[in-house]
């Protein structure tokens, strides 16, 4: 039955190396075990067949068991050549003429032949003296001088320094061996095994190109990257960093790649295998040693995580795989985490303290007259016992167990003013709030920046969707009011002096009224579709603009830039207010607070930095081994951030401190993106993180275990920007396709706690949560947002058609031509 | 790695900073690996800055702060904003101070207003309606709507409208053939129902690409034989379509003037071509007096076009070609006439009287003082003929004969 099968996947395999291995098993298994199950059964059958091939061979049985300790590059050639041997002998049995396009099968022929000798046949013989070389050890073979034979090999190594060509020989057999290996395994867990192909294939790499044999290691590169089953499979998930590893060919560029560093430095790569799966590979790496190499690299660099039960299932797998370093270790995302809201600042609650205080208003007018004093103070005691009852009426709504205590984090009481506008919102539009159903489809307002491509970095909107800021590479902050009202600018602090702060329209009474003739004269002469009439600029940063973020009550613009700095800008007085320094490269992403106060940065120099509007001074840093910051996110309780890094692995960070001097650790870490991840966001409820990137994927986690819950595919390119609606029912995307696709979130979510997901499969086609799909003309949308009332705005910045592209094509042409002349005229020279 | 810097400019460079010895082989090697590494990871790095500003080009200056990034100084002046490399970047040296500054050159108003020199455009932001209740309306911002599902019936719709149906198919078909066949009276049915009929509106589109199609092949110079009776049949049907009041014919406008002009001022001459010219000129009247606007400026267009044909020599434009071109001004309006024929006709006279052909310079000399006659008349109505004015203005030439006319009418 093995026979069979083995034989039947061995002409699917187009390598003719691996053909030779799979026929190598054979003649290795099949005189020792009769059946296929040989392979799942216990150690002693197995150890009968280990000993058969010593029997067979002949050969350091000893040090091939235990001496993993010794040099194992000496070890692994050693038990290369027990296997060559093998091969040798079988093709020997199958077909004599396989041996003579090979001179170097007839080295180990010899070998068998004088098999007391200890000989690493490492030798190329493409070279004449290499055949006269061999004639000479023959001859101090079949005489048995062990010592010159040592001795003439390295004079001869010494003259002819070239790279012996079959140094690479073992990797080839080991990797073969193992994929052919992980073919003969049973469709329903061939997956597991496959996953350490790749990580096996970079180490191998690497230890090929450290050991200076750059041709080899490209041989070695090319010979499984053009595999095309593989290419399928292993690798589909990895093509970032193939391209990575292909162009590392030197010792120096290895020691110097960070990508290197991150690979192996960091830690081991993370592999998830279930219980028989590890059980069979411990058998084939570490009892039968046949490729000890294998076992090496598995040992050093790997580390495997059983999971109870059966096998994942390959889609599963596929879908969690992309990481640098494998996948999370599930120990990793066990702290607890609170994900839940923050009742106090919840709107309800607020909303509530309204009623009440409206309702006690009235109660006074009701009481009628009398003096104030005992009124006031009838309130505050009706208030303290309206809010007993309310804490108690809380606790009978049901406390989220999940969400943080308010002190956890401290975070500043609200303002009195954003306390009303908080309200007002929510009687005025949240009220209002358009209810998007698959029947009731969002209407989207568009807005399109013009000549702006090449020239725009980051877009950012105001949450009440009435200011937007434009982020420019010429490291200018441009600020546009949308709604028609005029961006002005506080009064001076002599006329502040003489405001009555008590007063109740205080804030409107700050900023300076401009000429309302003025604003009239305005008006008529703009055209209804122009926004431009209102801007402001703010100048500060000596870099592109890379990120932009506006405070809730928008107060305070936050942008962080090339020049390493974030500046905190007024949008009262419309000046800087503090630079804030502290980052050593380019600050890529930063973002306020969900309740102001706190914000967040992240960055090329590999950390997300926590700061506070109040300090100039960094609160907290979280280093990431050696990957780049790219994007993050706050959480709607302001307890976490999430950021994403070079790794491609997404990781949830606790504001609160940890202990001292110990480095700070994510406490939840997702990997299952193939590129880099663009854009981040928590769901309204706090539970969910959805993030997406350049590899297509929308996909959805479950912070409270950090497991994937879906994974949405439907965009045909890089997905560049995300909203949630107001109630959080409705998840709009925007990508590089020039399209913005609407999904049905509430119910993906609804159908996953029923259970109605299909958790087999785990990704999602478009059809069956996507509503709609909003194409626009050559913009790609860099900016969702829902306005309070659940209008979705969309911002893009307009890409011409391939003009300019073609124009700098041409001047890149035109540079490589004389370049070539340059190259040319050189050569006339020499 | 497959793409390597050449070792031979490396070498180059070498030689060059070395006073011309070159360094062996092994170091250039060296060299030039490394290199291929550094550029390598220097482009890796910017693509970090194109990945963070969402774009699928890399420009200069992804590569400049790469280069920062790395703490080396950037190059400057090769940003992709500069259109003309020449004149953007300077280098002033003094003192072992290096300052570099844009290049700011004065640029004329006129130039930048006839649009020789590319002016930076500012951004601006356009806002419109994407989608209105999950529908995306069918605008101008708004891409053609494709294959989803919800624009399929739409899809359908669309196209619908523009297809005809079998019965408007087979309308058509007898319209354009009855329009051109020999049978008078069958032509003559015909051009009523395209000066009438108000359904005409569907198939309009296709009658004018008809006509206009009809004329370009049959003005083409390859054609062996005269067709100009076809053309007199295709004008024929323009004038019809013109005088129907109720089809839209605006849109077409760009189809229909082009092959009335082409008519008009024809080079060649065939068999009937002055009755041709004669409704080309009264056809094209009609027109610019139904569409002409300020803003389409369709009248000052078409008279540019007659006058510099009216003006220019006689190796220019044959004289069949001018004579186009006069009636087309005449047929416009008596203003026209006064404003733009009046001033020319002395000169003309001159030119008349120098042809040498019989028939062309009596026919040029009729329709002059044809039309010159019934435009003085109306200006002058006073009876008494001033004969030194009409002399004064219209020279030798054309003032005895217009005299005689004037009296004629009388």
């Amino acid at each position: 039955m093995h026979f069979s099968s083995s034989s039947t996947t061995s002409p699917s395999s187009q390598n003719q190396i691996s053909n030779t291995t799979n026929s190598n098993n054979n003649v290795l298994f099949v005189p020792s075990n009769t059946s296929k199950m040989s392979f799942i059964i216990p150690n002693n059958n197995n150890n009968s067949s280990q000993q058969q091939i010593v029997s067979s061979s002949n050969i350091l049985s000893a040090t091939s068991n235990s001496g993993m300790t010794a040099s194992i590059n000496l070890n692994g050639i050693n038990t290369q050549t027990n296997s060559t041997a093998n091969i040798s002998l079988s093709s020997s049995g199958q077909t004599s003429q396989t041996r003579s396009p090979f001179l170097q099968r007839p080295a180990t022929d010899q070998q068998q032949q004088q098999q007391q000798q200890r000989t690493t046949p490492s030798q190329s013989s493409q070279q004449i003296p290499q055949e006269e070389f061999m004639k000479i050890l023959r001859v101090l073979q079949d005489n048995n001088m062990t010592e010159s034979i040592e001795t003439l090999k390295k004079e001869y190594q010494s003259l002819f320094n070239k790279t012996t060509s079959s140094i690479s020989e073992p990797y080839f057999n080991a990797l073969d061996g193992y994929i052919a290996y992980v073919q003969e395994q049973p469709d329903s867990s061939r997956h597991e095994f496959a996953q350490l192909i790749y990580p096996l294939f970079v180490h191998m790499y690497l230890d090929l190109v450290e050991k200076d044999h750059l041709e080899e290691a490209q041989r070695f590169f090319m010979t499984y990257v053009k595999n095309t089953l593989l290419q399928a499979t292993v690798f589909a998930s990895h093509k970032d960093d193939l391209f990575r590893i292909k162009s590392l060919v030197s010792k120096e560029q290895i020691a110097q790649s960070e990508y290197v560093k991150s690979f192996r430095h960091n830690g081991r790569y993370w592999i998830k295998l279930c219980n028989a799966s590890l059980e069979l590979l411990d058998q084939f790496l570490i009892k039968q040693q046949k490729y000890p190499l294998l076992t090496k690299i598995v040992q050093a660099y790997f580390q495997l995580e059983i999971n109870d039960g059966s096998a994942r299932n390959a889609e599963t797998q596929r879908l969690l795989s992309g990481g640098r370093l494998g996948e999370i270790k599930t120990e990793d995302n066990t702290n607890r985490m609170y994900f839940g809201l923050l009742r106090d600042h919840d709107l309800t609650r607020i909303l509530q303290h309204k009623s009440i205080l409206a309702s006690s208003a009235g109660g006074d007018n009701e009481d009628g007259a009398g003096d104030d004093q005992p009124s006031t103070s009838k309130n505050r005691k009706k208030l303290k016992k309206d809010f007993f009852n309310q804490r108690q009426s809380k606790a009978s709504l049901k406390v989220d167990p999940n969400a943080p205590q308010l002190t956890r984090i401290p975070i500043p009481e609200l303002r009195e003013h954003e306390r009303m506008d908080l309200i007002n919102t929510f009687q005025e539009d949240y009220s209002r709030m358009l209810k998007i159903t698959p029947d009731n489809l969002p209407s989207c307002c568009y807005y399109t920046l013009l000549n702006g491509y090449l020239e725009i970095n980051c877009l950012e909107i105001s949450e009440d969707s009435t200011l937007l800021a434009v982020g420019g590479k010429n490291s200018i902050i441009y600020v546009y009011s949308l709604n028609r009202q005029k961006l002005s600018t506080m009064k001076l602090p002599h006329e502040l002096e003489r405001l009555d702060k008590s007063n109740e329209h205080v804030y409107e009474q700050m900023m300076t009224n401009d000429d309302d003739n003025n604003n009239n004269k305005d008006d008529p002469s703009n055209n209804d579709s122009d926004i431009l009439h209102n801007q402001r600029i703010l100048c500060g940063h000596t870099g592109p603009i890379y990120g932009l973020s506006m405070s809730r009550e928008k107060w305070f613009l936050l942008s962080c830039s090339e020049d390493c700095t974030i500046r905190l800008w007024s949008l009262l007085t419309w000046t800087c207010l503090i630079t804030f320094r502290g980052h050593t490269q380019p600050v890529f992403d930063v973002q306020f607070g969900p309740f102001g106060h706190y914000f967040a940065s992240c960055s090329l120099d590999k950390t997300a930095r926590l700061w506070c509007i109040e300090h100039a001074q960094t609160l907290r840093i979280f280093t990431d081994g050696c990957n780049d910051m790219e994007a993050l996110c706050f959480h709607p309780n302001s307890n976490y951030i999430a950021t994403s890094s070079a790794d491609r692995i997404l990781k949830i960070w606790d504001l609160l401190e940890s202990k001292e001097g110990q480095q700070l650790k994510p406490i939840r870490q997702m990997s299952g993106h193939k590129l880099n991840v663009c854009i981040l966001k928590f769901s309204k409820d706090g539970k969910y993180l959805i993030s997406a990137g350049y590899d297509r994927q929308i996909m959805i986690w479950d912070c409270s275990n950090g497991s994937l819950v879906t994974c949405l595919l439907g965009h045909s390119d890089a997905v560049f920007s995300m909203d949630l609606s107001r109630d959080g029912s409705i998840l709009c995307t925007g990508s590089v396709d020039f399209s913005m696709r609407i999904w049905n979130f509430g119910q993906l979510i609804k159908d996953k706690d029923d259970g109605k997901l299909d958790t087999v499969q785990r990704i999602t086609p478009t059809s069956k949560y996507e509503l709609v799909t909003y194409r626009t003309k050559r913009t790609s949308t860099t900016l969702i947002h829902f306005t309070r009332r659940n209008l979705l705005l969309g911002f893009g910045v307009f890409i011409p058609p391939n003009e300019t592209i073609t124009t700098t094509t041409t001047a890149a042409a035109a540079a490589a031509a004389a370049a070539a002349a340059a190259t040319t005229t050189t050569k006339a020279k020499n | 790695m497959s793409v390597q810097f050449s070792v031979q400019s490396i070498e180059y460079l070498t030689e060059k900073l070395n006073n011309g010895r070159c360094l062996c082989d092994e170091p250039v090697v060296y060299l030039a690996s490394k290199i291929s590494r550094v550029i390598f990871n220097l482009l890796e790095d910017s693509c970090k800055f194109v990945r963070k500003c969402r774009r699928n080009e890399m420009v200069t200056d992804d590569f400049a702060f790469a280069l920062k990034l790395n703490h080396i100084k950037p190059i400057y002046g090769y940003t992709t904003k500069n259109i003309d490399r020449s004149s953007s970047f300077r280098k002033i040296k003094k003192d072992n101070r290096i300052l570099y500054h844009i290049d700011d050159n004065i640029v004329a108003l006129n130039d930048s207003i006839t649009s020789q020199v590319l002016v930076p455009f500012d951004f601006s932001i356009r806002a419109h309606w994407l989608a209105v209740n999950g529908q995306q309306p069918i605008t101008n911002e708004n891409p053609i709507v494709d294959t989803s599902i919800r624009s399929v019936s739409q899809k359908i719709l669309n196209k619908s409208r523009k297809l005809l149906s079998m019965e408007q198919q087979i309308y058509y078909k007898e319209l354009t053939e009855m329009c051109i066949c020999l049978n008078e009276k069958k032509r003559k049915q015909a051009l009523l129902i395209l000066s009438s009929d108000n359904s005409l509106q569907q198939v309009v589109s296709r009658v004018i690409i008809f006509i206009s199609e009809g004329v370009r092949v049959n003005l083409s110079p390859t054609s062996t034989f005269d067709r100009s009776i076809i053309l007199n049949f295709l004008l024929h049907m323009c004038d019809a379509l013109l005088q129907n009041e109720n089809i839209f014919l605006e849109s077409y406008l760009h189809y229909l003037l082009p092959a009335i002009l082409s008519c008009l001022l024809e080079r060649r001459i065939s068999r009937d071509h002055w009755s041709l010219r004669d409704l080309a000129g009264k056809c094209c009247a009609q027109m610019i007096r139904k569409f002409s606007t300020a803003a389409n400026r369709l009248q000052q267009r078409a008279v540019d076009i007659f006058y510099r044909i009216l003006i220019s020599s006689e190796e220019e434009y044959t004289w069949p070609s001018q004579y186009g071109a006069f009636i087309g001004l005449c047929e416009m309006s008596h203003k026209v006439i006064i404003q733009i024929i009046f001033p020319l006709i002395k000169q003309l006279g001159e030119k008349v009287r120098l042809i040498s052909d019989r028939e062309l310079s009596l026919k040029m000399t009729e329709v002059i003082v044809k039309f010159i006659t019934i435009a003085y008349r109306s200006v002058q109505n006073d009876n008494e003929s001033n004969e030194k004015k009409l002399y004064e203005d219209f020279g030798l030439y054309f003032a005895p004969l217009i005299q005689r006319q004037l009296i004629l009418l009388l």
